[in-house]
């Protein structure tokens, strides 16, 4: 009992780090100006988070710390219910839902588990202009969107793999 | 327990996002999506004055801005401000318009002549 309890204390405890670094991650890659010049693209830095998270455990506990962290980032940014949060948000929501699938299929690698998130996230990107702006024009960028997400994505998957090993023992 | 060799199925996905790609670019490309209907908005003061159909042959359209008399000619093969009262004859000596998202402005007039392909 009384060594569940401390595991269920080392769990909380671990995921609220791994929210708090999502929101770190996600505000200092804003700053960063963006290495590839292209609008909308960017390295997904928080994503490795979601990765390292869907590893160690459960989707509800990946999903919380997911939605906290869109939510969370976006006050502080100062963008909450605005349109780059609702981008933000329906990005997340597709791309985690890919990648536990993916994860859950165990037919895939983790590079290519992250390349399929980082594909999804700019879809449901596309898909939420799509509604909010009812403009069709914007799967012009769609293309170039899912050309940049896998090395995009592999890079993510390089950094959320080599983290792992550190991590692996507060698996639950 | 963490895979990381690439297998068949990790090509098949990454060759999918490849394959999604090329599909959306070539349709876009052949079929022309979101390119429903070609049209010209005219702006007064902020307000659509009215929204013009293009046709294969030039037409003529007038109207009065703040300043005085306008007149644009319309085709599908270009939009120009023709002919206008206001001193400066910026939107006059402006090229005619002929892509989505480009517009000619008059600022003594407050008009804004906006291409159109939505």
């Amino acid at each position: 009992m009384l060594r569940n309890n401390l595991n269920n204390t080392r769990i909380l405890i671990l995921a609220s780090l791994f929210t708090a670094l999502g929101i770190v991650l996600y505000i200092v890659e804003s700053l960063f100006p963006v290495l590839i010049p292209l609008a909308g693209a960017k390295l997904g830095l928080a994503n490795i988070i979601t990765l390292l998270s869907l590893q160690l455990f459960t989707p509800l506990l990946t999903l919380t710390i997911l939605i906290l962290r869109v939510f969370i980032a976006s006050l502080i940014g100062g963008t909450f219910l605005s349109l780059s949060f609702y981008l933000s948000l329906s990005g997340a929501m597709l791309s985690f839902l890919v990648m536990l699938f993916a994860f859950k299929s165990k037919f895939f690698n983790i590079f290519t588990v992250s390349i399929l998130g980082a594909a999804a996230h700019s879809l449901g990107q596309i898909f939420c202009i799509y509604f909010l702006l009812d403009n069709i024009n914007i799967a012009y960028y769609l293309p170039i969107l899912l050309l940049v997400s896998i090395p995009l994505g592999f890079f993510t998957g390089i950094l959320a793999n080599n983290l792992h090993p550190y991590l692996k023992k507060f698996q639950k | 327990m963490n895979k990381t060799h690439f297998r068949k199925a990790d090509f098949i996905a990454i060759i999918s996002i490849l394959l999604l790609a090329l599909l959306i670019s070539s349709s876009i490309l052949f079929f022309n999506l979101g390119q429903k209907s070609d049209s010209i908005l005219i702006f007064h003061d902020q307000q659509l004055l009215v929204e013009l159909k293009l046709a294969p042959t030039p037409q003529v359209f007038k109207f009065s801005g703040t300043y005085g008399k306008m007149q644009v000619t319309y085709a599908k093969s270009g939009v120009s401000v023709t002919s206008s009262t206001c001193p400066d004859q910026i939107c006059v000596i402006h090229s005619a318009i002929h892509k989505d998202g480009e517009s000619i402005i008059c600022i003594p007039n407050k008009v804004v002549v906006k291409y159109s392909s939505r």
